[in-house]
């Protein structure tokens, strides 16, 4: 059992060393969790900038609860005087919320997660710049508050 | 008959200033601050006469090493004696028994080394938000041998401290209070703004999230885990806030997990935890790394 779980822990450490991997999420996919309280925010800076893709035109994301649990777990976006929302009504399946599109252009995006009953969650948060011409571009993300 | 008139009106400006002015000076009246530490005694000993508190505090810091953060003093001038086995019982007995201040202990020393000496220490500001210190003249008396005297001289108006370079700003200094004091979502609150805050001192920070790694509010405790997280060098925390008694503590464990060998077998671990949003997010995290291997 020991053996086998090193084996994994090599195997896997193998492969992030590999590919030189330093963040936690793949590339437009952020794991992250949400306190007890109903109140619990998270909060996130996503970048949206050209690459040498192409400028960027919006934002989209999308929330996934990944837990098993039937909390409503929503993401919120907002640059300038745009703001959207995208809700995951149920936890456990293999559904996302929909996805919200903002249409900030090139910049600086708040994302929020919040929730809408008590209860520990966990959460996939997706995000990706999009040009004009629907081909995904520079995207970047900080964590600003962890609740 | 006007020269004499003039003369006559100066004499009567001066009056007033004559009236005004205050008694010579004399080296008697001099601020004088002396602080001594006996080694042998284990005793920290300060006398200080008419002196500014930040000079005062300046000339602790000076000799004990102690690095003193305020952004708030009373403004006054203090007459003070006192002596105890620490750093911290000498700076209490100066500013009162309801001060509000926070010490740092250097890591590789005992607290129990003596005489004791914080590596930091931040003097908060409430308690002088009125502008009057928190305590009030006390009867050397009730001090002893070890103990303080301390006379407020009202009306006494000395130049604001000069505020460390330093210093963090004063929001940082009532948030610190609030993670000591509020209720418990308003401390944990506190400490997720002080955390989000690019311009707290990396030190107080520290030493606030170490204060509070063991508060009895599971939320404050989550938040010190994250808080300490981010810091980085925290794999010993992690581990031991995985075996918190309180899943929000393991969930933000699992959430700070990084990448290193050791926060992959803190997720290894944390697949079989009996809170399920605990073991999801583990197997999110760790499902995200290998496809994201696989993916490039």
């Amino acid at each position: 059992m020991k053996s086998a779980f090193l084996k994994t822990m090599l195997l896997t450490a193998s492969m992030l060393a590999t590919i030189g991997h330093t963040g936690s999420a793949s590339a437009h996919t952020q794991a992250g969790s949400l306190g007890r309280q109903a109140e619990a925010t998270d909060l996130y800076v996503v970048s949206c900038s050209d690459d040498g893709i192409g400028p960027p035109a919006r934002l989209e994301t999308q929330i996934f609860n990944v837990s098993r649990k039937n909390v409503l777990i929503s993401v919120q976006t907002i640059k300038g005087n745009q703001a959207t929302n995208s809700t995951d009504r149920r936890g456990g399946d293999v559904r996302p919320s929909p996805a919200a599109s903002n249409s900030g252009g090139a910049g600086a995006y708040y994302v929020a997660v919040n929730k809408a009953q008590k209860g520990l969650t966990a959460y996939s948060l997706r995000f990706h710049c999009i040009t004009s011409t629907n081909v995904e571009t520079g995207t970047d993300i900080l964590m600003l508050q962890n609740q | 008959m006007s020269a004499g008139y003039l003369r006559i009106a100066y004499m009567l400006l001066l009056v007033p200033n004559i009236l005004l002015a205050e008694e010579p000076i004399t080296n008697a009246d001099k601020p004088n601050i002396q602080v001594r530490i006996d080694d042998k005694a284990k005793v920290i000993s300060l006398e200080a006469r008419r002196a500014p508190l930040g000079q005062i505090m300046d000339e602790i810091a000076s000799k004990t090493g102690t690095h003193v953060h305020y952004s708030i003093l009373p403004n006054e001038l203090v007459t003070a004696a006192c002596a105890g086995k620490s750093v911290k019982a000498v700076i209490k007995c100066l500013l009162g028994p309801s001060a509000n201040i926070m010490f740092r202990y250097p890591s590789e020393l005992s607290k129990e080394d003596s005489p004791k000496r914080p590596a930091e220490l931040w003097i908060l500001g409430s308690s002088f938000d009125d502008g009057q210190p928190s305590v009030q003249v006390r009867d050397s008396s009730q001090w002893g041998t070890t103990g303080a005297e301390r006379k407020r001289e009202s009306g006494q108006t000395e130049t604001t401290p000069t505020i460390s370079p330093q210093s963090p700003p004063e929001d940082t200094y009532k948030l610190v209070e609030t993670v000591q004091s509020g209720d418990p979502a308003q401390r944990a609150n506190a400490l997720a703004r002080l955390i989000a805050d690019g311009r707290t001192n990396k030190s107080l920070l520290r030493a606030t999230l170490e204060n509070t790694l063991l508060d009895e509010d599971a939320s404050v405790r989550a938040q010190a885990v994250y808080g300490l997280a981010r810091q980085g060098g925290a794999t010993a925390m992690l581990q031991a806030a995985l075996r918190d008694s309180d899943a929000s503590v393991r969930l933000m464990a699992v959430d700070s997990a990084d990448t290193s060998i050791q926060g992959l077998a803190l997720l290894q671990e944390a697949l079989t935890d009996s809170d399920e949003a605990v073991s999801a997010l583990a197997a999110l995290k760790l499902e995200s790394l290998v496809n994201s291997g696989l993916s490039r």
